[in-house]
């Protein structure tokens, strides 16, 4: 056959044009094939750095009322606390890096960094999110005193950066949602709870030892008198240490309005009972403490401890009694400013006055 | 050779079908030739077009692994209370190492340079507001646009409010 082949003269063009044309076609297909894989390698890139996108879409975290908790102080001018979130995304979040904003500095030294890591100053620990995850704790060391900045109501802006590239932020403190209106029977004044039921504001007087409702009795004039108010710390860390300038202000009201005739009850020792006998006088080495309210666990309430207070004494840190401005049987009522002045947390310089809003109290009004 | 020597000796003698072959030979060489110079052109075209098409696909794809994020931006001063610096922090996230060429503030250039940013890195840029005009300052509750671009030409832009 390759001897016929070779001395054949016939389809010599036709096989050489057919090879020319099978080298240019491979050529084209190879060149097609190459720019197909080229695309190929392309469009997985894209299809994974959409992945990534998407994952960084799919982040959603949220700060967790109040925000900071569990302050501690480690000494050496670091403080730790716990920075509270939870994960409504869909995905796994871990935290990058935060960054504290301080509202009230100008300063260069206004926003501080933290990073993650386990030793050294500024840093955090268990920055690592899972979905779903609620009450999770980023737990934080840095120079930051945030507990006494949050009882001064010192504004800062947190920001959470991920490491997709997010930043979650939020303002502290966090405002909190009231309840409708009415519906609450308390009044919180910074760390102090003022609770207004029935019981809540009570009186005492010689002829009436048993502490009973103080809104509206029957009073003669002349009769010594004391108040008990319930007080609760709500703060869940420090104790308030109340000061002997604490007072309970009956201002006696008048058909035009409020008359100059004001009298002043200032805080007694907590285990006076009636006066004049049994009524002592406050010292403040001795002073009456609020104790904290305790954590609750796992999201469950706060536990709270009420203390009663007693106002009775006409000079502040003594037990001189005193009586309310009234004439005979007459029907009185009284505008009652509740100032208090305390330490807090207690044993520091931090000292506060704060005064609860006006309450009345009426006595020989027939009801 | 012996064998083939008759064969010549009658091919060389012979007067008949010169021309038949002679054009099967020239256009044997021609067929050669052009097929020659057609499979260089090809060749050569198909290599420009892959140089072409894989430095696209190259830079497409670098720019595409490329993702930063501006994760904080601090409204700050450089004399106390002159309100002309603003601090940023950038973060990548992408999958290629980074770096920034250019930051505007509110359209306006005022930062250039090559600085590099490597995967999962953040870094620290600190704009000076002074000379961009004579005025100009962040001003105190305003809405500052701020856009950053890097040598590759991503962009990554939003807009944050300076303190109150």
């Amino acid at each position: 056959m390759l001897k016929r082949f070779a001395v054949g003269r016939k389809g010599v063009g036709t096989i050489l044009g057919a090879a020319y044309f099978i080298i240019i076609v491979l050529a084209i297909f190879n060149l097609i094939m190459w720019e197909a894989n080229q695309y190929d390698a392309y469009q997985q890139l894209v299809g994974q750095m959409n992945q990534i996108d998407q994952d960084r879409a799919s982040e959603n975290l949220q700060f967790f009322y109040p925000g900071l908790t569990d302050f501690q102080p480690l000494g050496s001018g670091k403080y730790s606390f716990s920075l509270l979130v939870r994960n409504n995304g869909g995905i796994t979040t871990s935290v990058a890096r935060i960054y504290f904003v301080n509202c009230s500095d100008t300063s260069s030294n206004a926003l501080t960094t933290i990073e993650k890591g386990t030793s050294g100053v500024n840093y955090f620990t268990n920055g690592f999110i899972n979905p779903g995850e609620n009450n999770h704790k980023i737990s934080v060391v840095t120079t930051l005193d945030m507990y006494t900045a949050s009882i001064r109501a010192e504004p800062f802006y947190i920001h959470v950066a991920t490491e997709r590239g997010r930043t979650f932020s939020t303002f502290y403190p966090i405002a909190e949602a009231l309840p409708p209106g009415g519906s609450v029977p308390y009044i919180d004044i910074g760390p102090l709870r003022f609770v207004f039921d029935y019981n809540s504001l009570n009186y005492t007087t010689i002829n009436q030892q048993q502490p009973t409702q103080g809104w509206n009795f029957s009073y003669t004039g002349g009769t010594k008198i004391m108040f008990f108010v319930k007080v609760i710390d709500i703060d869940t860390v420090s104790d308030i240490k109340l000061l002997r300038y604490c007072v309970f202000d009956c201002i006696e009201m008048a058909a035009t309005g409020a008359s100059q005739k004001i009298a002043s009850f200032y805080i007694v020792d907590k285990n006076s009972k009636y006066p004049p006998s049994m009524m002592y006088a406050y010292n403040e080495n001795t002073a009456q403490i609020l104790p904290h309210a305790t954590k609750g666990a796992g999201g469950s309430p706060d536990t709270l401890f009420p203390q009663i207070i007693v106002f009775g004494a006409s000079v502040w840190g003594t037990n001189e009694p005193k009586e309310l401005y009234v004439g005979s049987d007459k029907a009185y009522s009284y505008l009652v400013l509740m100032g208090f002045y305390y330490q807090f947390p207690k044993d520091t310089k931090y000292t506060y006055g704060v005064t609860v809003p006006f309450v009345g109290i009426r006595v020989n009004t027939p009801t | 050779m012996g064998k083939y020597s008759r064969t010549i000796r009658r091919f060389v003698g012979s007067r008949r079908a010169i021309s038949t072959l002679l054009a099967n030979v020239i256009v044997i060489t021609m067929v050669i030739s052009l097929g020659t110079m057609l499979y260089i052109w090809t060749t050569g075209v198909m290599g420009a077009y892959q140089g072409a098409a894989g430095i696209w696909f190259l830079t497409r794809g670098e720019v595409m692994k490329e993702r930063l994020a501006i994760e904080e931006v601090w409204f700050t001063n450089i004399a106390p209370g002159d309100q002309k610096n603003i601090t940023i922090y950038i973060r990548n996230v992408g999958a290629n190492e980074i770096k920034i060429a250019a930051v505007y503030v509110n359209s306006t250039q005022a930062w250039t340079g090559a600085k590099a940013i490597n995967v999962g890195q953040v870094s620290r840029i600190s704009l000076d507001l002074r000379p961009l005009t004579a005025n100009n300052k962040w001003g105190k509750g305003c809405v500052t646009y701020i856009s950053v671009a890097t040598l590759r030409g991503t962009v990554v832009k939003g807009y944050w409010q300076a303190p109150v």
